[in-house]
């Protein structure tokens, strides 16, 4: 091997795993030194699980040798966001008023990664309860971002995209409610995927709104993601949001191409955004154009404003969050991070009426966004409207300048159609640009077709970031 | 642009008191802001009037997708 087994996405993994020339329990200490090495000045972890990612790999590297195979992700190191049950193992959520929560269950997802070989690294950085923003006064304090550590890394699932970017862990999985899976994606430049709602069970997934909470994939390339999204995605009965759908090999026809495929370019859901940094446009024009000579065609669409779909996911997020944390903000409201208070605690001010009226609201949006598949496979619009935002910009009270935490992501889960973020080129500055590409409901095959044909284009996620310091 | 008027302010704290939470006096600029953002988008719902009558939780409007397996 030419490259540091760091490097190696996952089916080089298993084809090294395999072949012998690379077992998973090297593989996992090389990691495991890799984050005590790294990690002191990212704070992409919470928890690093060596023990257990040892004993894990041990697993893995014997059932290799007597023939058992549980396939693509035997042996191969993943890590999940601090709010995924483990079983015996503390799942925080990066919260006070969790720190000491041990549950005596795994999380359906985490029991599928083990079921399928995995080996758990640790437990993810986040903003608390997967809200909040990086709080300075949280128990651990914001991860960095790998492109720049003076810089914000998205979030929530802020420890997801430091850790894939800076590969700590090849895939990890983090939640997405309103952009928290493609926001740090985009901003530290690897592929974050939210599947469609219901397709990923979110048992053992500690809620911020059960029904805009979606669990999300983050990795170093769109194949990795798809070969995750084998193993997590199926029908679970305990999960009352999970749809009853026959998973399909999301991994196979990555490699297909674009031709006849119809893309719908949203330009107008981000041109006309306060604070959109002129890269993004000429970004995305240009990804449109690359899309045309992969053989699609696009066409531009309206979709209803921003701001409706904005409206409506607030609404629904923060009462949703309300209501599960309301005993809490009564009684111990001083125990949140700030910002989660000053983000959650409002929204007890709101009326049943409001709720109801954001839920007539969402069927209008969801149709206006599936209408638009009756004639197109994709969408394609922006994810992030600018580069990330210095660590420094964010004041000790909320709101941040929207500049720094703008992202065009929540019309997708207000809808619950699939969207996938992907690096697409970089700013001036250096630091990474994404797109944004949606898919039918269930139809992730499609989107991770076109997002894979991108990625071979651009070829953008084979840089790795210099740690730096501004 | 903000309302910073007294009158405005009691109406926070009122809000917030009506609602059971105890904003830490120091913690409160930030939720008026949120407040007064959040209530911002209710009236902006308010005035869109959706014209379909029953509201609709996502994974209703997902079935009714037609690209839904179970539609079929």
């Amino acid at each position: 091997m030419n490259r540091p087994v760091h490097e190696l996405s996952v089916r080089e993994i298993g084809s090294a795993l395999r072949d012998g020339r690379l077992r998973s329990t090297d593989l996992t200490r090389h990691m495991l030194g890799r984050i005590a090495d790294l990690d002191g000045r990212l704070k992409a972890f919470i928890l690093v699980t060596a023990d257990r990612a040892l004993e894990d790999a041990r697993r893995a590297d014997d059932e290799l040798a007597r023939g058992i195979d549980r396939g693509a992700l035997h042996g191969v190191p993943y890590a999940l966001k601090d709010i995924y049950d483990t079983a015996g193992i503390p799942t925080t959520c990066n919260s006070r008023l969790r720190w000491n929560f041990v549950p005596d269950m795994d999380s359906e997802a985490e029991r599928r990664l083990r079921q399928a070989g995995g080996v758990l690294l640790g437990k993810l950085n986040t903003h608390e309860f997967a809200i909040g923003g990086p709080g300075f006064d949280l128990p651990v304090p914001p991860a960095r971002n790998p492109w720049n550590t003076a810089c914000f890394t998205g979030g929530s699932s802020s420890g997801s995209g430091a850790a894939v970017a800076a590969d700590l862990v090849r895939i990890a999985l983090g939640s997405d409610t309103g952009g928290s899976t493609r926001s740090p994606a985009a901003l530290c430049g690897v592929v974050g995927l939210k599947p469609t709602y219901g397709l990923v069970s979110r048992r053992g997934m500690f809620p911020l709104s059960y029904s805009l909470d979606h669990a999300g994939l983050l990795g170093r390339s769109v194949d990795d993601v798809a070969l995750t999204l084998n193993v997590v995605a199926g029908h679970d009965p305990e999960d009352p949001s999970s749809a009853q759908v026959t998973p399909v090999d999301y991994a196979s026809g990555l490699g297909q191409g674009l031709q006849g495929l119809r893309v719908a370019y949203a330009r107008d859901l981000f041109s006309g955004v306060r604070g959109l940094s002129p890269e993004v446009p000429d970004a995305i024009d240009a990804a449109a154009r690359a899309l045309v000579e992969l053989g699609a065609t696009v066409e531009e669409v309206q979709l209803p404003d921003f701001d409706l779909f904005k409206a409506c996911g607030r609404i629904i997020m923060c009462v949703e969050a309300f209501a599960i944390h309301e005993s809490d903000l009564r009684t111990r409201g001083e125990e949140f991070g700030r910002y989660t208070f000053q983000r959650i605690a409002p929204a007890g001010t709101l009326s049943g009426a409001d709720l109801v009226q954001a839920f007539r609201l969402r069927r209008e949006l969801t149709l206006a966004v599936d209408a638009v598949f009756a004639s197109h496979d994709v969408i394609l619009t922006a994810c992030a409207i600018g580069p990330a935002a210095s660590l420094e910009d964010f004041p000790l009270d909320w709101p941040p300048p929207s500049a720094a935490v703008a992202v065009q992501t929540v019309p997708f889960n207000v809808s619950g159609h699939p969207a996938l973020a992907l690096p697409a080129c970089f700013f001036a500055n250096g630091m990474p640009l994404g797109l944004q590409l949606v898919g039918r409901a269930f139809d992730e095959k499609t989107l991770l077709r076109v997002g894979a044909a991108f990625e071979a284009h651009a070829r953008v996620g084979d840089r790795r970031p210099v740690f730096v310091s501004s | 642009m903000r309302d910073y008027t007294l009158a405005a302010g009691e109406e926070f704290d009122l809000s917030m008191r009506r609602c059971g939470v105890a904003v830490p006096p120091d913690w409160s600029s930030g939720t008026w802001y949120v407040h007064d953002e959040l209530h911002a988008m209710a009236k902006l719902l308010r005035q869109c009037r959706p014209a379909e009558t029953e509201p609709a939780f996502l994974f209703d409007i997902l079935r009714i997708c037609s690209y839904h397996p179970g539609k079929e």
